[in-house]
């Protein structure tokens, strides 16, 4: 039954069957079904129903079985969408016998989030040197933010174990809630079958290799996607203590106090209710608490922006980037016969795969027009902006992969079979990815 | 509200945050103080930025040929205030070494350092160090202190440092 609204006397495993029906055809069908952005409140809970031989869902859930909703669906797409990266992973190190599992872990950003929860933050702007390298001394640990350092530190207090595995399993874990978080951000959206799509869609592009590795996107995208589900379905107080959590973990949390200070405003000029304000206000406390600590402890209220133009993150509008590149393909035979030249046009020409993923999602909002909500434009357009005026940050797949609604107009644009045929060559491209990084990162 | 107005009202909404962003962010994109434009070579190697003093600018400029004949390379230099380079340095911009002298601005930028600074002696009655930021800015502070640049400092007016340099020992 296309367009009908959850109704509290109905069981969830019959509105979600129904809404996978309906949805499930053509493009067509898309038209029909509109379930709008913000939803009144929480979704009916489902009426209980009498034990029976094979005892009902419903009645699984009574007894303390039944996962939550979406979970299941999420955790074998994110199970699922790892086999390309192991393996490429044991592809990589059955090709490289020199090289470890630890020491694929612990490079680039790994090697920073490990390095602060081992020691906390310098008292400094520039951490203390390591080695006797050129560039020894020359980056700064304020540029990364405590948010998943912490989350380190916790799993290894829960679980005892050293440092390095308690950084695979925190990324692990929250990889596989970003993915169930994406779910029902989606969900939100336009029902169950846009939140299998935004799920898989997510869980398969290129850039979610970082939800296996040690980077924070894991907890940052978690926290996004639920702290926008939540905002959605007007949980103020929720949405901001979520946002908190994405504020204190990547900077590109401040998008989201963007989007919730939009969606306040709108609030207090069309309908005088103050109480979304509350969202921005706690999102916002996670960034806050950092500048403060790192006030305190280096002296310079400025420390994380400072810390950045020692990471060369400078505003150009991607001009460098696109000259870098226009220099390359002027010079491609040159560049072709120089390694690190190579490298880094294998680099760009992914980049350039994650500008065109912006631009599909880009295409989808335009497609979407009609039930485009309001936050999660806002969210989208300061974090495509983030993506694109920095050069150092750039369209890659992992930096893409923040813009979360995207995903979630791309689901409900694209017809299931074009969503699924996507989807699987997107997995495949995982794996592909996933090498290619390792390949061109150790040395 | 028509739907009209709504979509109006919607794209104004969001283009004013952006705007208030895009200022926020511009705002902070690059806060640099003394630039280093001066760049001295004797090929490609080694690459060092390097800040100085204003007032020691002539002198340490001339240790840089010798300098770049022992180790090829280019040494990209700037010349500021004191508190100039300090708040340089404490911005996050990229250098490798700096001339200072003792004072305010060099207890600022102690902290940053790669290795404690040394001195280099002094001119015009005001006592200068040297001090590395990065791994990079070591070589060069060397030879200010210990190698050929001592010398051609002395000869350009500096006095020899009052103690033995601490990256001696």
């Amino acid at each position: 039954m296309p367009g009908a609204s959850p109704t509290p006397s109905r069981t969830l495993e019959e509105l979600e069957t129904d809404t996978a029906r309906a949805t499930a055809g053509t493009t067509d069908d898309l038209e029909v079904e509109r379930v709008p952005g913000p939803l009144p409140g929480p979704l009916p809970e489902p009426r209980p129903e009498p034990p029976g031989e094979h005892r009902p869902p419903a009645d699984r859930r009574r007894h303390g079985l039944r996962l939550p909703r979406g979970l299941g669906f999420s955790a074998a797409v994110y199970l699922a969408t790892r086999i390309p990266i192991l393996i490429a992973i044991v592809v990589y190190l059955r090709s490289h016998p020199r090289q470890q599992l630890w020491s694929i872990a612990t490079l680039r950003d790994g090697w920073w989030y490990l390095k602060l929860a081992n020691y906390g933050y310098s008292d400094t702007l520039r951490s203390p040197a390591t080695n006797l390298s050129d560039t020894a001394h020359s980056y700064s640990d304020w540029a990364f933010f405590p948010g998943y350092p912490l989350l380190i530190k916790a799993t290894h207090g829960v679980t005892t174990l050293p440092y390095l595995p308690s950084t695979l399993i925190a990324a692990s874990v929250t990889g596989l809630l970003a993915v169930w978080a994406m779910y029902l951000l989606g969900e939100t959206f336009g029902g169950v079958r846009v939140a299998r799509g935004s799920a898989l869609l997510f869980a398969a592009w290129p850039g979610s290799a970082a939800l296996t590795f040690p980077y924070s996107e894991g907890l940052f995208l978690a926290a996004t996607a639920g702290s926008l589900a939540l905002l959605l379905r007007r949980r103020w107080i929720a949405a901001g203590l979520l946002g908190a959590v994405a504020t204190a973990t990547r900077p590109t949390g401040l998008a989201l106090v963007a989007a919730a200070l939009v969606v306040a405003v709108v609030a207090i000029v069309r309908e005088r209710d103050w109480r979304p304000l509350v969202t921005p206000i706690l999102a916002s406390t996670g960034a806050t608490a950092f500048v403060i600590f790192g006030w305190v402890r280096t002296g310079d209220v400025m420390a994380w922006r400072h810390a950045e133009n020692l990471w060369g993150q400078q505003l150009d509008f991607s001009k460098e980037l696109v000259t870098t590149f226009g220099r390359m393909l002027t010079t491609l035979h040159a560049t072709l016969a120089s390694p690190p030249w190579r490298t880094q046009l294998i680099g760009t020409l992914v980049m350039v795969f994650g500008f065109l993923g912006l631009v599909a999602m880009a295409v989808a909002l335009w497609r979407q027009r009609h039930r485009a909500n309001l936050a999660l434009v806002a969210y989208a357009l300061v974090t495509t902006f983030m993506i694109i005026g920095y050069s150092a940050v750039a369209p890659r797949p992992r930096t893409v992969l923040a813009v979360l609604p995207g995903f979630v107009w791309l689901a409900a644009w694209l017809p299931r079979r074009t969503l699924i045929i996507a989807s699987s060559l997107l997995i495949a491209g995982l794996g592909l990815l996933a090498w290619l990084w390792m390949w061109a990162v150790i040395p | 509200m028509t739907r009209r107005t709504a979509t109006t009202w919607r794209v104004s909404v969001v283009s004013l945050a952006l705007v208030v962003v895009l200022a926020l962010l511009g705002a902070c994109g690059r806060d640099s103080t003394v630039r280093a434009n001066r760049v001295t070579s004797s090929g490609e190697g080694h690459q060092a930025t390097v800040l100085v003093d204003q007032r020691t600018l002539s002198a340490v400029s001339a240790t840089f040929p010798p300098y770049l004949s022992r180790l090829p390379g280019v040494v990209t230099a700037g010349a500021g205030s004191a508190a100039d380079i300090a708040t340089t340095v404490k911005h996050g911009q990229r250098m490798d070494a700096v001339v200072l002298p003792a004072g305010p601005a060099l207890d600022r930028v102690r902290g940053e350092l790669f290795l404690p600074p040394s001195p280099i002696g002094r001119l015009g009655g005001t006592e200068y160090w040297a001090g590395a930021v990065t791994a990079g800015g070591l070589p060069f502070v060397t030879f200010l202190t210990a190698g050929r640049g001592a010398t051609v400092l002395q000869a350009h007016g500096f006095t020899k440092p009052p103690v033995p340099s601490p990256m001696l020992h």
